[in-house]
């Protein structure tokens, strides 16, 4: 595509985005969420193949009938409360549509069978707009109409998407697929802190995105559309061995940085006296972190009699435009943990 | 009462526009609905808001709606459910009246046939709402951009002749 009309569509989806995050009133909301959606629809859609164009077609029409459902609501609630301000929603109605229609827009249980659908049949670099940045307009409404209302279909949306994420993601061998699955996971834990402490949410929210963003960066490089691919893929051999590891940090274990995501909700809910919900949230980490092992397992951790893994090569990738990106992002996933304390301001 | 009438074809409208087998006829149900959106909203007073969607809607958006649907739809295109979406119209209106019985039947709160009520609010548009004229034609100005690309170039996305 041109390199204008490309440069315009970018600056206009982040205009959109901003202007939901910087506004007070419902309106100028309903328009950012509508701008950044069709601002991408032909960044979605430029090469005219019938895959890349279907999923576009899906994602908007899912995300235009949910921010027609938000306007409605913010309109209800102008109705019922006189006021169009975003931290006056006084009636349950009003609030249960809009966060309805932000439950539809960010692909939580159990509004999330557009996600995987849309996700696999975009190239990588679209994968990272629709998972990681559209994902910032709708959850930073949701956790601001957190701050004023706490309602328990949070937790209930939560913990179903914890559950998907995990028993979706069993059977797939598509790489966007299987992340696809993994970031409702993500979303789930992200959002059932919201019920109790929403800043801290905020911080896991980020750091979900720079996980998130670093692992479908590698895959870009490397062209891993398919998990037969880590056999026959050109990465530099050390992004091979640190995209294993950021692969075992999202699943959340332990010495690296996505353990975050798992053991900040867990002491925000016992500190809460909450312990009913977190075998829910348990079984579905495990669930999925069954499919992040298994990627591990196969490719780095086992030598078959054939050669299973050939993915050296001592020359840079494709795109090494993405390299530095990458080598920013992966101490983060990798050392992450070290930024614990960061939340004990907030809890 | 003849408020509610009005209100009642404006759901006419609608449901003929998502109901109905031939877009002909859903583009008839847009203009139905459109218009008698236009009387409720001169009977409520809000009179250039009337005008203001009878102009764009039908005068601009329904034309080119009309002309996509004639360049795109079926060749041998079958032709109505008028009886159908009558029918799914009554059992709409049954059943909104049905639940909303004592709104209906009390006094209504609405200053009808008083004119001018929206100019008021709407100068303010143009004077301390000016930062909303110019996100609105930014975002028009996106959209424009946005419809020529995805229908610019190739022989498989240009539009067919009959």
């Amino acid at each position: 595509m041109n390199r204008l009309v490309n440069a315009f569509l970018l600056t206009s989806l982040i205009a959109g985005t901003s202007l939901v995050i910087f506004s007070n009133h419902w309106f100028p909301i309903w328009l950012g969420l509508e701008l950044s959606t069709l601002s991408i629809i032909p960044l979605l859609s430029y090469t005219s193949q019938s895959r890349s164009v279907e999923a576009t077609l899906k994602y908007f029409l899912v995300q235009a009938f949910s921010a027609a459902l938000l306007l409605n609501g913010a309109v209800l609630n102008l109705w019922i409360s006189n006021s169009w301000d975003v931290n006056s929603i006084t009636s349950p109605i009003s609030y249960f549509i809009i966060t309805a229609a932000l439950i539809i827009k960010l692909g939580l249980a159990p509004c999330h069978f557009w996600f995987p659908d849309v996700l696999s049949g975009l190239p990588f670099l679209s994968t990272i707009i629709i998972a990681c940045w559209q994902k910032i307009a709708p959850m930073f409404l949701l956790l601001s109409l957190s701050n004023l209302v706490s309602s328990e279909i949070i937790i209930v949306c939560s913990i179903l998407s914890v559950l998907v994420g995990g028993w979706g993601g069993l059977n797939q061998i598509s790489v966007r697929k299987i992340l696809a699955y993994s970031s409702i996971g993500h979303l789930g834990w992200i959002t059932c802190v919201a019920f109790f402490i929403p800043e801290v949410s905020y911080l896991l929210f980020l750091f979900y995105i720079l996980n998130n963003t670093a692992i479908l960066l590698i895959c870009h490089n490397g062209s891993l559309y398919y998990l037969s691919s880590l056999s026959k893929s050109n990465v530099v051999p050390i992004t091979a061995i640190l995209f294993s590891i950021a692969l075992l940090s999202l699943g959340g274990l332990p010495p690296l940085g996505g353990f975050i995501n798992k053991v900040i909700p867990l002491i925000v809910f016992s500190l809460n006296g909450n312990n009913f919900i977190i075998p829910f949230f348990l079984i579905g980490s495990l669930i999925s972190l069954f499919f992040y092992i298994r990627i591990v397992f196969n490719t780095s951790l086992t030598l078959f009699p054939q050669h299973s893994l050939n993915i050296v090569s001592f020359r840079t990738g494709n795109s090494s435009l993405s390299q530095p990106i990458i080598s920013t992002l992966i101490p983060i996933t990798i050392w992450g943990l070290l930024l614990l304390p960061i939340f004990f301001l907030f809890i | 009462m003849v408020f509610y009438l009005f209100m009642l074809l404006l759901l006419l409208g609608s449901t003929l526009v998502f109901y109905s087998l031939s877009p002909y006829y859903a583009a008839l149900g847009l203009m139905i609905s459109s218009l008698f959106g236009c009387v409720v909203l001169t009977s409520l007073g809000l009179t250039f808001l009337a005008l203001l969607l009878l102009l764009i809607y039908m005068g601009g958006m329904l034309v080119v709606f009309v002309y996509s649907s004639a360049l795109s739809a079926d060749r041998y295109p079958m032709v109505s459910n008028l009886g159908e979406v009558v029918l799914l119209f009554l059992l709409l209106s049954f059943w909104v009246l049905f639940i909303f019985e004592d709104f209906l039947e009390s006094s209504t709160l609405f200053n009808l046939l008083s004119p001018l009520n929206d100019l008021s609010s709407l100068s303010v548009l143009y004077d301390y709402g000016g930062a909303y004229l110019l996100v609105g034609g930014l975002a028009l100005l996106v959209v424009l951009i946005v419809a020529l690309v995805v229908s610019y170039g190739s022989s498989l996305l240009a539009l067919r002749s009959l």
